[in-house]
């Protein structure tokens, strides 16, 4: 080959596959998808989207919404609580760096096999749900299910509480202890430290964090799935119900429409991620 | 003074202890019931030991189909490593050496996945290539496409870190002043010094992909974690076995890719943002 | 204005004496340097006496009093740190305020204090600037005014000075100096350059090991140093053996001293500027080397009794008297220059 040393020769070449990876299987299917929401077989329309937001489907929304912001809470403050405590210990202590490689086992998990698990555990036939039973304490009866919203939200936070560890445990590495040790010498409480220099500086990290738990939810399919054996009314079984049945029953802008709905929700969430880790960045690299 | 750092440490303590049981008690229980054949109605203090044996793991292992899904998946986890760094590697040393103002676009389109869950993904595919080219869906080789895009924000996050750390540009300036051109530079001098960040990809990739279900489901494709759900009405044990097996070895693959990672205590991070 | 005092205070890490039975008055409104190579303790002793370390051994007291229970937030000390400390979510103004509005100061008041405090670290117009927008040296004023604003009994400088442009330095260095004067509070400061400590201190602590090698002023310290760490520490020193000749004189070739009266060989340390040079035929040393540092020549001389390198600076007009190989003799007008006996 040549002295290909020219800039934009060399950007060309490299670039391709790249663009081509990304283009095909990524931005074309859901560009169309956007496309076809809109521009049906008879012209441009808007009504498919009033009516995935309308109906049940909004139930449907208004359910994941709930579920991606409950789930979200609960593990990111779960997440940020380990995170502190964690960050309190040295870098090269065992726990620390054990609680690393497990969190970022478990926030990779999900589906199957964590349904799985947790079915063995409370499910109907599951060891503690014969233990509670046989110590008085009938879940079943109290309404607890695997297969609703709330066992769902304890089933999550198996990877949504590492997965905020994760996005948080940088960030506390990287406040400097001048900063708390400025703080104390002037006089201020940990209390009063965190308060004002501490929390608001992680602010930017832990909304992120919150944001992805969220997206994270919301996209999750696998694991609700498998505990509800395919029912259940939130947003991705939707999509899947329809995409089944699409062509045949003619509702296939629908489907569409649900989906450009959901990836609009999503965008939003990942342009917010995308502009508040600027500005953390900007505040812990000095 | 004392008393608030006592009650401060009794809550850590008892968060952790919550936390530990929380984390560890699903695959105890998984295990039991993967492993020991009484039906958990029939237990009691007694014959709490008994019946314990590995039969369902056996039976797992030995199942033809168990084979073929497996195997399967794992040629998409060798054909996504190779498309992720075929895609990945030279406009990543690209954009990092003559090309800076390229990388928030790349960071930015390397995000998108997020934006377009497996689900939504499946819905894409099936309105463009569904239409235009069905063979290629037949393949369940193609899925191996989708799953290194759906990577991305974990892969180029990688390798884009590492070629920071390793200052690409002082030594691309000294290769040109030596001579070389910039593919061979690339090839000869960067590739190697990224040993690291590819070795994480892959690790991540192969994790990823014998645990990814969704999309291979609503695909129609066989792959193992697929077959896995399948399994569960024929032979529960047996799924709920092999299930366990996947989480240990998902395990002990992440454990040493995070260790990588994290060595001297520095902690980088795995996630994608 | 306070006193601090440091009676035999040790501190160990694990099998590591990092502090070793020091012990220290510090006058009361004067300027301290810690000074001493990295390792030697002096941050150590620094981060004991604003609470962030505990002492093992021995006792720190502040105007008399006992400080190891009070928790550092409640020591009332101002301290400046190496790597900038200024919290990056707040605005200048807004850092400088902290304190104060931590010891509920009334809001008119801060605003006040804090025009005062910007007026006397010279940068009022940044005052709404986020740290992340300021130079290093604009950073650290910030710092000194913010440890400054609550009027704190210590001022405790860990190297504050290490992490900027040399320019920078010897101006901030003034400043500090200059702020230390008007306002009065007793400062600690920590170093590792020796022009830093001399040019702005009172006195000078110059540590080694964990422990006080010397405690002296400046021009004390430079021309009095009492063993040979000192004296090599702290400026250029030539060691040049000396033979007692009879009762209390020490010499060396053309060199002549007192010193003690034991002993018959020592080491005589002299500053290069101490020494003078005569060109003499018969000279017993000769000039091997020169190199030219502006205002001052460094002439490399070899005594050729025994084959010592004596460092000689002479003022660059001199200079020009001088080529290599030329036969000189030596002088010097230093009557009792340090002499450590050997054995």
């Amino acid at each position: 080959m040549k002295n290909l040393t020219n800039k934009y020769t060399v950007g060309a070449i490299a670039s391709i596959p790249f663009f081509l990876l990304t283009g095909i299987f990524m931005i074309w299917p859901a560009l169309t998808i956007v496309f076809k929401t809109f521009i049906t077989e008879e012209g441009l329309r808007f009504d498919s989207i009033g009516r995935a937001i309308t109906g049940t489907y909004q139930d449907s929304f208004w359910l994941s919404i709930q579920l991606s912001f409950v789930s979200a809470v609960i593990g990111g403050i779960a997440g940020l609580y380990l995170a502190l405590l964690v960050g309190r210990l040295k870098p090269t202590s065992r726990i620390r760096i054990l609680t690393q490689s497990w969190s970022a086992v478990a926030s990779q998990m999900g589906g199957v096999p964590l349904a799985f698990a947790f079915l063995s555990l409370l499910g109907t036939q599951g060891l503690l749900t014969r233990i509670l039973n046989d110590l008085g304490l009938n879940i079943m009866d109290a309404g607890f299910s695997l297969s609703s919203f709330w066992g769902w939200v304890v089933v999550y936070c198996y990877f949504q509480i590492p997965l905020m560890f994760l996005i948080v445990s940088p960030a506390m590495s990287a406040m400097k202890p001048a900063w708390l040790e400025g703080a104390t010498s002037l006089g201020a409480s940990t209390a009063v430290y965190w308060r004002r220099i501490g929390f608001p500086i992680l602010s930017p990290v832990l909304l992120t964090g919150l944001l992805l738990l969220f997206v994270n939810s919301f996209s999750a399919y696998a694991t609700v799935y498998a505990l509800s054996s395919g029912a259940g009314q939130l947003v991705p079984l939707q999509i899947r119900f329809i995409l089944q049945g699409n062509v045949i029953t003619g509702q296939a802008d629908l489907g569409y429409a649900l989906v450009t709905v959901s990836m609009a929700l999503l965008l939003v969430a990942m342009v917010s991620i995308t502009l508040l880790q600027r500005k953390f960045a900007r505040w812990a690299d000095k | 003074m004392n008393l608030k750092k006592l009650i401060f440490n009794a809550i850590a303590v008892s968060f952790a202890a919550m936390l530990m049981a929380y984390f560890f008690f699903p695959l105890l229980t998984m295990g039991r019931f993967a492993f020991q054949v009484t039906p958990v109605i029939f237990l009691t203090w007694d014959n709490l030991l008994a019946d314990w044996n590995f039969d369902s793991l056996v039976r797992g292992f030995t199942n033809p189909r168990v084979h073929q899904s497996a195997a399967i998946t794992a040629g998409l986890t060798v054909l996504t490593i190779a498309i992720t760094f075929v895609a990945l590697l030279p406009i990543a040393i690209y954009a990092e050496t003559m090309a800076p103002k390229l990388k928030p676009i790349i960071s930015a389109i390397t995000l998108l996945p997020w934006i377009v869950p497996p689900v939504a993904l499946v819905v894409g595919v099936a309105a463009t290539f569904r239409p235009l080219a069905p063979w290629f869906l037949n393949n369940p080789l193609s899925l191996s496409f989708f799953y290194a895009v759906w990577m991305l924000p974990f892969t180029y996050r990688a390798i884009e870190g590492q070629l920071r750390m390793i200052d690409v540009r002082t030594l691309m300036e000294a290769a040109q002043s030596l001579g070389a051109s910039w593919f061979k530079f690339a090839f000869a001098i960067v590739l190697p010094n990224l040993r690291n960040a590819l070795a994480v990809s892959s690790l991540l990739i192969i994790a990823a992909v014998t645990g990814e279900y969704t999309f291979a489901a609503l695909m129609l494709k066989q792959s193992f974690p697929v077959y896995l759900i399948d399994l569960q009405s024929e032979d529960v044990r047996a799924g709920y076995a092999l299930s366990l097996a996947v989480i240990f070895l998902t395990a002990l693959l992440l454990t040493y890719v995070s260790l990588r990672l994290n060595k001297r205590g520095q902690t980088i991070k795995m996630i994608g943002v | 204005m306070s006193q601090v005092e440091l009676v035999a205070v040790t501190k160990r890490f694990g099998s590591e004496t990092a502090v070793d039975q020091l012990s220290l008055v510090v006058p009361e409104g004067k300027l301290v340097s810690f000074l001493g190579p990295s390792g030697c303790g002096k941050t150590t002793v620094l981060r004991m006496i604003a609470g962030f370390l505990n002492p093992d051994e021995g006792q720190i007291l502040v105007d008399g009093v006992r400080i190891h229970n009070t928790p550092a937030a409640e020591r009332g000390f101002g301290m400046v740190f190496q790597s900038y400390s200024l919290f990056p979510n707040m605005t200048v103004a807004q850092n400088v305020a902290f304190p104060l509005q931590i010891r509920k100061v009334g809001k008119q008041q801060i605003a006040k204090r804090v025009a005062e405090l910007l007026e006397m670290i010279g940068i009022p117009q940044q005052r709404d600037k986020y740290p992340d927008q300021l130079s290093g040296g604009q950073q650290q004023r910030v710092a000194l005014a913010r440890a400054i604003a609550a009027e704190p009994k210590l001022l405790l400088l860990d190297e504050p000075l290490s992490a900027l442009d040399a320019t920078v330095r010897e101006q901030l260095r003034g400043e500090i100096k200059r702020l230390q004067q008007e306002s009065g509070i007793t400062t600690l400061f920590v170093t590792h350059d020796q022009q830093e400590a001399l040019s702005i201190s009172d006195y000078v602590a110059v540590m080694s090991a964990g422990k006080i090698a010397q405690f002296a002023t400046p021009i004390d310290l430079y021309r009095s140093p009492v063993s040979e760490f000192v004296a090599s520490f702290v400026g250029s020193t030539n060691r040049v053996k000396v033979n007692r000749k009879s009762g209390s004189t020490w010499v060396a070739g053309s060199l002549k001293f007192d010193g003690p009266i034991a002993g018959n060989e020592a080491w005589a340390y002299l500053r290069p500027e101490e020494i003078e040079v005569i060109a003499t035929a018969e000279g017993n040393s000769k000039v091997v080397g020169l190199t030219f540092l502006g205002s001052q020549v460094r002439y490399e001389v070899e005594t050729l009794a025994s084959d010592e390198i004596v460092l000689v600076d002479l003022p660059a007009g001199k200079a020009l008297d001088f080529a290599v190989g030329d036969r000189v003799s030596l002088s010097s007008g230093r009557k009792d220059p340090l002499i450590l006996p050997i054995g």
